[in-house]
C-alpha cells in the first residue's frame, strides 16, 4: 500500500542518520589555511601601517596649523598695541589739550 | 612554541571536528572546508578574548555552527539573486556552484540518495532543532556537551532531539509522499 510505502521509506531515511558518513578534511588544509591565514595578516599589517601614517600626517596637520594660528595672534597683537597707542594720542590730543593764553585744561 | 606551532597544533587537533560540524550544515565537503578555515582564522584571532569559561572544543563548535549558518543565510541571498538573474537570462558562474557534488563512487547511491533526502528534510527543520541533532548524530557529542555548546540545559537539549526527529519524519514524508 502506498501509505506503507512513504513510512517504510520514511523509516529507512531515518535509520540513515544513526549512520551517516563523516567527512574528513582534505591533506592540504592545514596548507591551505595557512596560506590564507597569512594573505589576511599582510592585509590587516598594510592596514595598520596605512592608519598609523595618517595619524601622524594629522598631528602634524594640528601642530602646522597651531603654529599659523599662534603667529597670526602675535603679530596680530602688535599691529594691534600699536593701533591702541596712537588712538591714546590722538585721545589725549582731542581731549587733553591746552589753549595757547590759558592755563587751564580744557575739555571738549 | 612559537605562534605558528600553536597554531598548527590548534587546526590538527580539531579540524577534522570543525569540518564535521560544519558539513552537517551545509552538505558539500568544499564549502565545509571554506567555513571551517575561516572558524580557525576568527579562533586565532579572537583567542585572547577566551576567557576559557568553556573547553576550547565547546568554543570551536560555537564558532563552527555560527559561521555555517552565515554561509548558508548567503548562499539562500545568492540563490534568491541566482533566480532574479535567471529571470532576466543574466548567467552566474556563482548560482551554478551551488549543485550539489557528484556521488563519491565509493558510496552505494541509496545510501547516497536517502543522504540528500535527510539533507533536504535538515534544511527545512527549524534552527535550534537543526543544531542540537547535528551535533548528536554527526559530531556525536552527548547530550551535556550539546548543552554546554548551546548554552542551555540537557533537558531542553532533549526536547530540541525529539522535537528535531519529529519535524524530521514529517518532512520525509511529505518528501517520499510527492515522488
Amino acid at each position: 500500500m502506498k501509505t506503507n510505502n512513504y513510512n517504510e521509506e520514511t523509516e529507512k531515511t531515518m535509520q540513515v542518520l544513526d549512520a551517516l558518513t563523516k567527512v574528513k578534511s582534505s591533506p592540504f588544509f592545514i596548507t591551505r589555511l595557512e596560506a590564507r591565514f597569512d594573505k589576511k595578516q599582510e592585509a590587516n599589517n598594510y592596514s595598520i601601517q596605512w592608519k598609523t601614517s595618517l595619524k601622524y600626517a594629522f598631528f602634524i596637520v594640528i601642530i602646522a596649523l597651531n603654529v599659523i594660528a599662534s603667529y597670526s595672534y602675535i603679530k596680530g597683537g602688535n599691529s594691534k598695541k600699536e593701533t591702541r597707542e596712537s588712538m591714546i594720542q590722538e585721545l589725549s590730543g582731542t581731549y587733553f589739550s591746552t589753549s595757547s593764553n590759558s592755563n587751564s585744561i580744557t575739555f571738549q | 612554541m612559537n605562534n605558528r606551532e600553536a597554531f598548527r597544533q590548534l587546526v590538527d587537533q580539531y579540524k577534522d571536528k570543525v569540518v564535521n560540524t560544519c558539513y552537517g550544515f551545509v552538505h558539500q565537503k568544499e564549502d565545509a572546508e571554506d567555513i571551517a578555515q575561516d572558524v580557525f582564522i576568527e579562533a586565532w584571532l579572537s583567542y585572547p578574548k577566551f576567557r576559557g569559561e568553556s573547553s576550547l572544543s565547546t568554543w570551536l563548535y560555537r564558532i563552527a555552527i555560527n559561521k555555517s549558518l552565515d554561509a548558508l543565510r548567503k548562499q539562500k541571498t545568492k540563490k534568491y539573486i541566482g533566480l532574479f538573474k535567471n529571470l532576466l537570462h543574466i548567467s552566474d558562474e556563482s548560482v551554478d556552484n551551488l549543485k550539489h557534488t557528484e556521488p563519491n563512487p565509493l558510496q552505494q547511491i541509496e545510501q547516497y540518495e536517502r543522504e540528500q533526502a535527510l539533507y533536504k528534510a535538515l534544511d527545512k527543520i527549524p534552527v535550534n532543532q537543526k543544531i542540537a541533532i547535528t551535533l548528536s548524530k554527526f559530531e556525536d557529542l552527548s547530550m551535556k556537551e550539546i548543552a554546554d555548546v548551546m548554552e542551555t540545559s540537557e533537558s531542553a537539549v532533549e526536547s530540541l532531539l525529539s522535537r528535531a526527529k519529529v519535524s524530521l519524519r514529517k518532512h520525509l514524508e511529505d518528501y517520499y509522499k510527492n515522488i
